[in-house]
């Protein structure tokens, strides 16, 4: 009795040998499984290409020292503002920019050097002001007492 | 600790913070699209995460003045 008497009808076992029977399985069993193989090793490299691309962001963060304290941080700081704009500059060269863009206005501000005029002004006037006070009230009451004469 | 050494600590905190917070923007970016299908929330944690270390490199450097001399005093 053939093994596939169970599925196959019992009129098909009498004109298909077992070894037919037995071949046919395993031809559609083949073509079934070919792309499942090939989808499973398709998913395989996709997950492997993903955990590498994030595993090689995550060892250069480690090792440009961008996690470590605070002076590394500020040194690889320092290093991207010297590394930028010659790689901007090159880059516009490549591709044909830097005739197109007009050139940026060079401004002769700084921020740092206005916040600290302004914070030294503020406090200048704040201890000046009880003098000051002092002086307009005298020259008010001056003032009044020359109109009421 | 003088004024000059105070300022340059605080250069230094905000140039680190600047980095961290920029690192961990970028690192949840790439996670972001890699594994979890773009959402934000990865986004938002490696910000977060690199804050939170830039704050606490902040303060390490901030304390490092106080505790140096408290180390010298009890080794005295």
């Amino acid at each position: 009795m053939c093994l596939f008497s169970l599925c196959v009808p019992s009129s098909c076992c009498h004109f298909i040998s077992c070894q037919c029977q037995f071949l046919l399985v395993l031809l559609c069993g083949s073509l079934f499984l070919i792309p499942v193989g090939f989808f499973c090793l398709l998913n395989f490299w996709k997950l492997a290409t993903k955990v590498s691309i994030a595993g090689g962001a995550l060892y250069v963060v480690y090792d440009s020292g961008l996690l470590g304290n605070s002076v590394q941080g500020s040194e690889a700081l320092g290093k991207a503002k010297a590394a930028v704009p010659p790689a901007i500059e090159e880059w516009m060269k490549y591709f044909g920019l830097q005739a197109q863009l007009p050139t940026m206005p060079k401004i002769e501000f700084s921020p740092v050097q206005g916040w600290n005029s302004g914070v030294r002004w503020t406090i200048s006037s704040l201890s000046e002001a009880p003098t000051k006070a002092n002086e307009y009230t005298n020259q008010g009451l001056q003032y009044i007492k020359d109109l009421v004469k | 600790m003088s004024e000059k050494e105070l300022g340059k600590k605080w250069d230094r905190c905000l140039a680190d913070g600047a980095i961290k917070i920029g690192t961990g923007l970028g690192l949840g970016i790439v996670f972001s699209v890699l594994f979890f299908k773009r959402h934000t929330w990865p986004i938002s944690l490696g910000s977060g995460a690199g804050l939170g270390m830039a704050y606490a490199n902040c303060q390490n450097d901030l304390r490092s003045h106080y505790m140096l001399q408290r180390s010298e005093k009890e080794q005295v």
